[in-house]
């Protein structure tokens, strides 16, 4: 068995050619594989009846299949192919790496322990994934959980440091700078221990959990907590098994709607549309009544759509509000509808819509990711069912079923076909996955735009042979008569809108309304800003702060740093080191801005900081935290593009990092569809860190927008008299790093605020705090630093750790800020910086709500449900490629 | 033959010497008395449906499962005839005990007979 195991083995390794048919009619007629190993014979091996050994059995199988499908199918098989090769590189390293090794490569955590006391089983005994667990670093090295590829949601497995591999599998539920919790299917208890007594040859005896006298006495964490563990990534819940299928189930004749689909994705058959749309009327909640012209143009399409059809939604266009009403029209009709998308987030942002909508919707998907709000519809993890018609009323009634792309491989669609699969996110969808769910419909919907970022792609020569081209996009370049478009935006105002305009949708896309286009941001307390002036020998209004975030400022401020530069030589500000890429300069302006946006009343959950490279997310997160409280920092969101996609924040800061003589911008930011999504993803300023050299020579693209901010007047170069290092604000007095109101330790907390903001002061001992002056004393100073740090005091215990969430004052009440002894001033500011209230934006501060403070629920975790359980592995790599490896990555 | 300790349930094996992964049932103690003496040992323990003991597949996959533990809990290799035995005839009582939680997994069984995944090729 293990020889007939090392030669599979070979197979799938070397994936050259397939294991021979075996050629013995009575075992293969009667194989579970039948099918797909048929269709792999016929399509990628060009075999027949003969070499099969099936003679007429295998033809009548697949004869239906021309050469135009084989052509198809070859070339998709041999993408996933290509990019599962990039999952397998990976796989193997559990085994041939030491964790410590696999550690530098930020995919495993080595020599970690158990926090006593920390094991915790959640109720409910059906869940899986119910153990948690809090790992802390078994040696006192200072090592952040928070600097790796492994992120919360991200599937790993528990192994521990003496070669005993996934003792529990699950996924990080959080991850703090020096703790990590995981959520795993299995107790980590004391097995494995040898008994007294034992004998390797007569006494086997371990410690067990259950004697036949009853429960084991023995303690069960004991040994547990003093065990060193390693934390892996899962490299192995990768698995592209799922998709393949997709592409062998539309070549097989006998399943559903396979013969259409093959004809219109492969053989370009067109789409056929009814002459008019039947009468609808719209339904819902009245906020969501008022749609546009667009909106109703694709209900209208989706209602004559007889085969399928095309939303292409550009940004903030309303995509999810009009799927809503696609699936209202399709309900009233009595049409059964699948809801599917690339993400849990998407698929419950829509339900969200429909929630109180009294339609019957099922939500497949383990609870823990599926949104609490939409819970109800989840009934997987709900009550047991004691008969067969409880199944069905559960399983066939609703006539809107929700899940993932790749929760398709439920019992539930072995037993239904729908009229509908509307399917969100296409444009990110590969193809191949993306056919899971449509093959379940008689007609499918597609929503996406191929103008914002592709479907992810690991390896190259995968992405050059086309597996990023959607079927969304596929489609819609080959049969634009069946695009409907949305181009009515409601995000952001007409200036960062006409960025994208210029850039991807030649002024197509357009403000959906008059208070959308004039959006503005009205810092309420801009007048803080001059409070960080110490000495009045700056002009506060040349301060490069309040030029960038007075209202009376452009919308679009390019920030040009090529101009800091005194020498006059070329300017390198960016770090190379390896695979990553820094810009120490830019996270410490974009620090200094935030700081500046926060200070001046902006909730942090308002800002986002977009950037291409993680690396440099990584150095901007560090910086945040140096200069701002935890809780602050935790509040605002930094992303790479990737992540952004599809949601938006009142102010926008990007970090464009690269900045050299050599004008190279790198690949990541050469991909127009990235740098479309991190440009449209702010509402009223939109704020670019970056060199203005290095991006107008680097890439014609980029260069035309650099061209379009300095005609517009939205370059601003910086300059040293401008307040742009850091000693020309007095930031001690803005009251960094503190939590809530104002003690005596607090005072000192600012104090040594003040002392972190300065770059070259001496690193502290003792805890965290200290810690992160270390991480700040690591950047380099600005041009003309040349600090005057105060008196340094011992940081107050706990300052840093954990601080009480902010009080919410009213800023209109605090007129103390108009005062500016220094005590009422630091309180003031205090007040304002923990308090979290909201910018004033304007002209309608009402039309919207704002922001939601980042979730920290794990959005992506293992399936729970039974019916899921088997398919975890594969199901959930689509769910988490992006933070794997997509997510901007590094060059 | 006798089970006198349970040592795990469903506890999944990696085992990088073999190449090879699986879950395991129950990881369970038995004592075995025979014309050679006593032994106790470590042991895989599978539940199957259907009436045949001799099923070569289920055989071979609880032969495999002693290799995994083997690896696992450091233990010499031992297999014996015997040791792959039906052991529990009268697991149908047992059965109806548990029949209310596994109607639940319904589902569960059905899918995974379905989808061609890794069980079937693990198996």
């Amino acid at each position: 068995m293990i020889m007939q195991r090392n030669e599979l083995a070979c197979y799938v390794r070397e994936r050259l050619t397939l294991p021979p048919m075996l050629k013995t009619v009575h075992t293969c007629d009667r194989c579970y594989a039948k099918t797909s190993c048929f269709m792999y014979h016929k399509l990628a091996e060009d075999g027949d009846g003969e070499s099969s050994g099936m003679k007429e059995k295998f033809t009548e199988l697949v004869n239906h299949l021309k050469p135009s499908h084989q052509d198809f199918f070859k070339k998709w098989d041999d993408l996933l192919t290509k990019e599962e090769s990039e999952i397998m590189k990976f796989k193997r390293e559990l085994w041939t790496m030491l964790s410590v090794e696999r550690e530098k490569h930020g995919r495993c955590f080595a020599n970690v322990k158990l926090v006593p006391g920390s094991a915790a089983e959640e109720e409910g005994a059906t869940k899986i994934n119910r153990f948690r667990y809090t790992f802390q670093r078994s040696d006192v090295e200072d090592k952040s959980f928070s600097d790796s590829h492994i992120t919360v949601g991200e599937p790993i497995v528990v192994s521990d440091e003496q070669g005993h591999y996934a003792l529990a599998n699950g996924y990080v539920t959080e991850i703090l700078k020096r703790h990590i919790t995981v959520a795993v299917d299995r107790r980590l208890h004391n097995a494995r221990t040898r008994q007294p007594g034992f004998d390797l040859n007569n006494n086997q005896v371990f410690a067990g959990i259950m004697d036949v006298e009853g429960p084991s006495t023995a303690p069960k964490l004991q040994k547990a907590e003093t065990m060193l563990y390693r934390l892996d990534k899962d490299e192995f819940s990768n698995g592209l098994a799922t998709v393949r299928n997709n592409l062998i189930q539309i070549m097989v004749d006998s399943v559903f709607h396979a013969r259409e689909l093959r004809g219109f994705v492969v053989d370009n058959v067109a789409p056929r549309f009814k002459p008019t749309a039947p009468i609808y009327s719209l339904s819902g909640p009245a906020s969501q009544l008022a749609i546009n012209q667009d909106q109703r143009a694709a209900i209208e399409k989706i209602l004559t759509a007889e085969d399928y059809a095309l939303v292409l939604g550009m940004p903030g266009t309303g995509k999810t509000t009009t799927i809503a009403h696609i699936i209202r029209a399709l309900v009233a009709k009595g049409k059964s509808v699948l809801l599917t998308s690339y993400t849990h987030t998407a698929v419950d942002n829509i339900l969200l819509k429909i929630r109180d909508d009294k339609i019957g919707v099922l939500r497949l998907g383990a609870a823990a990711k599926v949104h609490p709000e939409v819970r109800q519809f989840a009934v997987m993890g709900a009550d047991p069912k004691t008969s067969i018609e409880e199944l069905e009323k559960a399983y066939q009634l609703p006539q809107v079923v929700a899940t993932t792309c790749l929760g398709i491989n439920h019992q539930v669609f072995n037993e239904r076909i729908f009229d509908y699969c509307i399917v969100d996110e296409a444009s990110q969808i590969t193809l191949p996955v993306c056919l899971g769910p449509i093959r379940l419909a008689k007609t499918f919907v597609l929503v996406g735009d191929h103008y914002q970022l592709p479907p992810l792609v690991q390896n190259r020569q995968a992405q050059e042979g086309g597996l990023d081209v959607s079927l969304f996009k596929l489609l819609s370049e080959r049969r634009p008569e069946a695009v409907v478009m949305l181009r009515h935006q409601y995000r952001m105002n007409s200036e960062i809108m006409s960025i994208s305009n210029a850039l991807v949708y030649d002024g197509r896309l357009v403000c959906g309304s008059e208070s959308v286009a004039k959006r503005t941001l009205h810092p309420p307390n801009l007048d803080a800003l001059d409070l960080l002036h110490d000495n009045a020998s700056h002009d506060s209004s040349s301060c490069w702060l309040h030029r960038t975030l007075s209202p009376d400022s452009p919308p679009v401020i390019f920030l040009n740093t090529d101009t800091l530069n005194t020498t006059g030589s070329a300017f390198n500000n960016e770090v190379v080191s390896g695979s990553r890429i820094t810009n120490p300069l830019e996270a410490t302006l974009i620090s200094h801005l935030t700081s500046a946006l926060i200070v001046t009343g902006l909730d942090p959950s308002a800002l986002g900081i977009v950037t291409p490279y993680r690396s440099q997310l990584g150095l901007i997160r560090t910086t945040l935290t140096t200069s701002l409280s935890v809780h602050t920092a935790d509040a605002i969101e930094a992303h790479t593009a990737d992540r952004f996609q599809g949601r938006d924040k009142e102010v926008i800061l990007m970090s464009l990092v690269r900045s050299n003589d050599r004008a190279i911008v790198g690949e990541l930011l050469k991909d127009w569809r990235r740098v479309n999504v991190s440009v449209t993803r702010a509402r009223s300023k939109m704020v670019l860190v970056g060199s203005k050299k290095t991006m107008r020579e680097g890439d014609e693209l980029l260069g035309k927008l650099v061209g379009m901010f300095e005609e517009k007047g939205w370059m601003v170069d910086l300059k040293q008299e401008m307040g742009v290092a850091a000693e020309a604000h007095d930031w001690a007095k803005a009251g960094y790093g503190m939590g809530v109101g104002v003690t005596p330790a607090k005072v000192k907390v600012k104090a040594e605020a003040g002392r972190r903001m300065s770059p070259t002061k001496p690193v502290g001992t003792g805890d965290s705090p200290s810690k992160r002056m270390s991480a700040s004393s690591a950047y380099p100073a600005l041009p003309t630093s040349s600090p005057t740090p105060p008196t340094p005091t011992p940081p107050p215990k706990n300052s840093a750790v954990n601080p009480k969430p902010a009080p919410i004052i009213n800023l209109l009440s605090s007129s103390t800020t108009s005062t500016t002894t220094p005590a009422t001033a630091k309180r003031a500011f205090g007040r304002v910086l923990s308090s979290g209230a909201g910018y004033n934006v304007g002209p309608s501060p009402s039309v919207h709500k704002p922001f939601k403070a980042p979730r920290k629920v794990a959005k992506v975790n293992p399936e729970s449900t039974p019916a899921g359980a088997v398919l975890r592995r594969s199901r959930v790599v689509t769910d988490i490629v992006r933070d794997v490896w997509g997510d901007g990555g590094e060059e | 033959m006798s089970i006198n300790k349970l040592l795990d349930v469903e506890e999944h094996v990696w085992s990088p010497m073999y190449g090879l992964k699986g879950n395991i049932d129950a990881t369970v103690q038995v004592t075995m008395q025979d014309e050679t003496g006593e032994r106790t040992l470590t042991v895989p323990f599978e539940v199957k449906t259907g009436k045949s003991s001799t099923s070569a597949s289920h055989r071979a996959q609880t032969a495999l499962y002693t290799l995994l533990l083997s690896d696992r809990y450091g233990t010499f290799l031992f297999i014996r005839s015997r040791l792959l035995a039906n052991v529990g005839r009268h697991l149908h009582r047992v059965w109806r005990l548990v029949l209310h939680g596994v109607f639940r997994n319904i589902t569960y069984t059905s899918c995974s007979a379905r989808a061609p995944t890794h069980d079937h090729a693990a198996k």
